[in-house]
């Protein structure tokens, strides 16, 4: 740790008067390398998100509108900005920067209170305070003891607060019976992210698995019950298919170790008498089937190289391919969609429990996996293949669900409707509308348009940024919940008459606007690009060094 | 350098998932093989210059495929514009050996009016232990259909430049007899840029500022 290094390079950061830090990214240099960002608090165009609603106002939503500042339900000033702060930290083996972030919740001390974080498993390393307004004095409060790992093999379950840091803020957001400010937690999690290790907890709360009004006691007996649901759901599909158990590989030592080593667990578990299964009723078996040879197919490759994986000799892949199984199983209008391998293993990652992980993931992908299935791709990519390349009715008709899905997700139209927006569709738009010049650019190289950004689109950008910040990506994503109404200004057919919460309705989501905001970012090197080539190169390995100022030039391109 | 070409042959790569499409397109176009390859979601773009004969280079525009079934909406649109195909099975797996008949059908359906010249590309042979699928049956399957056979390993670099450049001579053959012709609309070949020679059927495009070999 370089706490003193830190500290004095926070010591020379310019402040205005309310303390703030002005600057929009400051890179400070620490000991061998390690490197920390100061997050600027104070950034005009952050799109807020609004406390009363409860519900996140997606940035562009925010974008579009003339002063807006003061708004009621804004956040103050001082706690803006820093929301969209997307540092270049990829896992490397060793000399972790440091980063450095405010907590809003600090706001109202007598100093701010700053936590430094490790940025690997943001873990907090210290809490520095500092005094008063301007004086730019700091004075440590104390440090924390390394975080003792909790694993994740899911048979132990904690009272979810008492998983949190001793002195994470968090905790002034829960009441006494331990119900939970769901606003003040959107709130947060927008605006500065969340600590690894809180993240075990209102992860839960932000992908749906915990009502928010819920007290301690009650969210005890939900995780016993969704813990016995989980067992039984896997039992069933284990039971009906026996030859399933058992993951088939080639030529991959390291992972037929793992198996052997996870059989072995499994059998001391089974010691347990377990609950009989629920069963499957009429199930799909030639779907089942095949989405266990593409889960088989994937699972080795997801992530094996991550730390978290390799630690217990990659037994922890085979957690991840039960909890893609078992929804697979159960989830037969869904099925598995390749790409759901990314979002799974970050839920196994970072909730280090297998049951939290596959019903976080399960409630994740009821708003996301629509548009992984085929009709979802299809829709995601509507306008970019040309008039006469749009898929024909015949294609239309075989993107459709497979079975009826439940009415909360279904869709009403049949294949593609004309009403249907998507997400590169939306994206051209708010290119053109933003950067003329760059979408004449990229539409004068390349036919395929933005075809280079599918991936960042349909995988929410979950390969191509660096671990936290693809957390960070998840979670504002799952703040995330109807179609904007930026996208009934800049499309005009999506304004009446349409059924808003059909899954192929993107409209601009955050994704929508990251992928906008790094096409901007990145605008003098895409603008040289002369080849198709060039696009696609740029979309396997963009520099995710991203910074607010991006989405503040991008608000100013819309006023304009 | 310059970058000049001939002509531009469009390429599209296709059969089930993990038969290692993206891994020997990698190791074509960039000399390397990644042991863990994250699946391809949608569509793929890479290219490169091969050389048939001294002096002639034909640009590769090479799409790559998702090979699950989900994502054969956008797959399906490249069949089109596209001259040539390296139609992939795994040697180790019989499963993407059977689906090949499955994949020419769909091309077929998917290509008219155009058509796509294909190769069958037997790829893993570097396991040939573990080979679920003999070399005769799979030559006799291509020669059913009227394509090559060849069997390749990204991982030991055997046949990869083969099974490119072979098929693109191949298709090189068939546009200097007047069989695959430059086509409005089409984007399956164009003509490239050649100095000091001009084609007077052809049209003559700018090259690319860049070098993409």
């Amino acid at each position: 740790m370089h706490l003193e290094g830190r500290s004095q390079a926070a010591g020379t950061s310019s402040t205005d008067s309310s303390g703030s830090f002005l600057s929009g990214q400051e890179h400070f240099e620490l000991g061998k390398g390690a490197r920390f960002m100061v997050l600027a608090p104070k950034t005009p165009k952050m799109p807020p998100s609004n406390p009363k609603s409860g519900r996140h106002e997606p940035a562009a939503s925010q974008l579009g509108r003339k002063g807006k500042q003061g708004r009621p339900g804004n956040p103050p000033a001082r706690c803006q900005g820093a929301a969209l702060r997307f540092g270049s930290t990829r896992e490397t083996p060793c000399g972790r920067a440091g980063n450095r972030k405010r907590h809003p919740c600090d706001k109202d001390k007598g100093g701010e209170d700053w936590r430094f974080v490790n940025e690997k498993g943001r873990r907090i390393v210290a809490t520095w305070q500092r005094g008063a307004a301007g004086t730019g004095d700091w004075s440590k409060i104390q440090e924390q003891p390394p975080r003792r790992h909790v694993d994740g093999d899911g048979t132990c379950i904690h009272g979810p607060e008492s998983q949190l840091p001793a002195t994470s803020s968090l905790q002034s957001l829960f009441d006494g019976a331990g119900r939970l400010d769901l606003a003040g937690l959107r709130k947060v999690v927008y605006e500065t992210g969340m600590d690894a290790s809180e993240r075990k907890v209102t992860w839960k709360f932000l992908f749906g698995v915990y009502p928010a009004d819920s007290t301690t006691e009650e969210r005890r007996r939900l995780d016993q019950q969704l813990v016995a649901r989980y067992r039984s759901m896997k039992n069933a599909w284990k039971q009906q298919f026996p030859s399933a158990k058992r993951m088939k590989v080639q030529s991959d030592l390291e992972l037929s170790l793992a198996i052997m080593k996870y059989e072995q667990q499994e059998m001391e578990a089974a010691k347990v008498p377990a609950e009989h299964g629920l069963w499957l009723q009429s199930i799909n078996q030639p779907q089942f089937w095949a989405s266990l040879r593409d889960i088989d197919a994937d699972v080795p490759r997801t992530d094996r190289h991550r730390s978290f994986f390799q630690r217990q000799g990659l037994v922890k892949l085979l957690y991840l391919r039960e909890i893609l199984i078992t929804f697979a199983a159960f989830h037969q209008d869904i099925g598995y969609c390749q790409g759901m391998t990314s979002f799974a293993s970050h839920f196994l990652e970072t909730l280090d429990s297998e049951f939290d992980a596959f019903w976080c993931f399960v409630n994740c992908m009821r708003h996301w996996a629509p548009s992984l299935t085929a009709q979802g791709v299809a829709c995601k990519i509507r306008e970019q293949q040309g008039p006469q390349l749009r898929p024909t009715p015949e294609a239309a008709a075989l993107c459709r669900w497979e079975s009826p899905p439940p009415p909360s997700s279904v869709h009403r139209g049949q294949g593609l409707s004309p009403g249907c927006v998507s997400s590169a569709e939306t994206t051209e738009e708010l290119l053109r509308h933003v950067d003329p010049e760059l979408h004449h650019h990229i539409a004068r190289t390349s036919k395929e348009r933005l075809l280079f950004c599918l991936s960042w689109l349909l995988l929410r950008f979950q390969r191509e940024l660096g671990h936290e910040d693809a957390l960070r990506v998840m979670e504002i994503g799952a703040l995330e919940g109807d179609p904007t109404e930026l996208a009934a200004r800049l499309l005009p057919h999506c304004r009446e008459g349409e059924d808003r919460s059909a899954p192929h309705r993107d409209g601009v989501s955050f994704e929508v606007l990251l992928c906008v905001a790094l096409l901007i970012q990145h605008r003098q090197q895409l603008l040289q690009y002369q080849h198709v080539h060039d696009f696609f190169l740029f979309a396997h390995r963009p520099d995710p060094t991203f910074s607010a100022k991006d989405l503040k030039s991008l608000a100013s391109g819309f006023e304009n | 350098m310059e970058a000049i070409w001939l002509y531009q042959f469009r390429l599209i790569v296709i059969g089930d998932s993990t038969v290692g499409k993206s891994c020997l397109i990698r190791r074509f176009t960039e000399g390397r093989f990644a042991q863990v390859s994250d699946p391809t979601v949608g569509v793929d773009f890479f290219s490169r210059l091969v050389e048939i004969e001294p002096g002639k280079r034909i640009k590769l525009q090479i799409w790559d495929t998702a090979g699950q079934e989900r994502f054969r909406s956008i797959t399906r649109a490249y069949y089109r514009n596209s001259v040539g195909g390296l139609l992939l099975f795994d040697i180790t797996n019989r499963r993407s050996f059977q689906n090949v008949h499955e994949w020419l059908e769909e091309t077929k359906v998917h290509v008219q009016p155009y058509q796509i010249v294909f190769v069958l590309v037997g790829h893993k042979c570097d396991l040939d232990t573990q080979r679920q699928v003999t070399r005769h049956e799979a030559e006799k399957l291509a020669a059913a259909y009227g394509m090559k056979y060849i069997e390749t390993s990204a991982r030991d670099a055997i046949n990869v430049e083969k099974a490119f450049t072979d098929l693109t001579r191949d298709i090189y053959e068939l546009v200097k007899r007047g069989d695959i012709s430059i086509q409005e609309g089409w984007e399956g070949v164009k003509s490239g840029f050649v100095p000091n020679v001009v084609h007077s059927s052809e049209e003559v495009v700018k090259s690319d500022r860049r070098c993409l070999c």
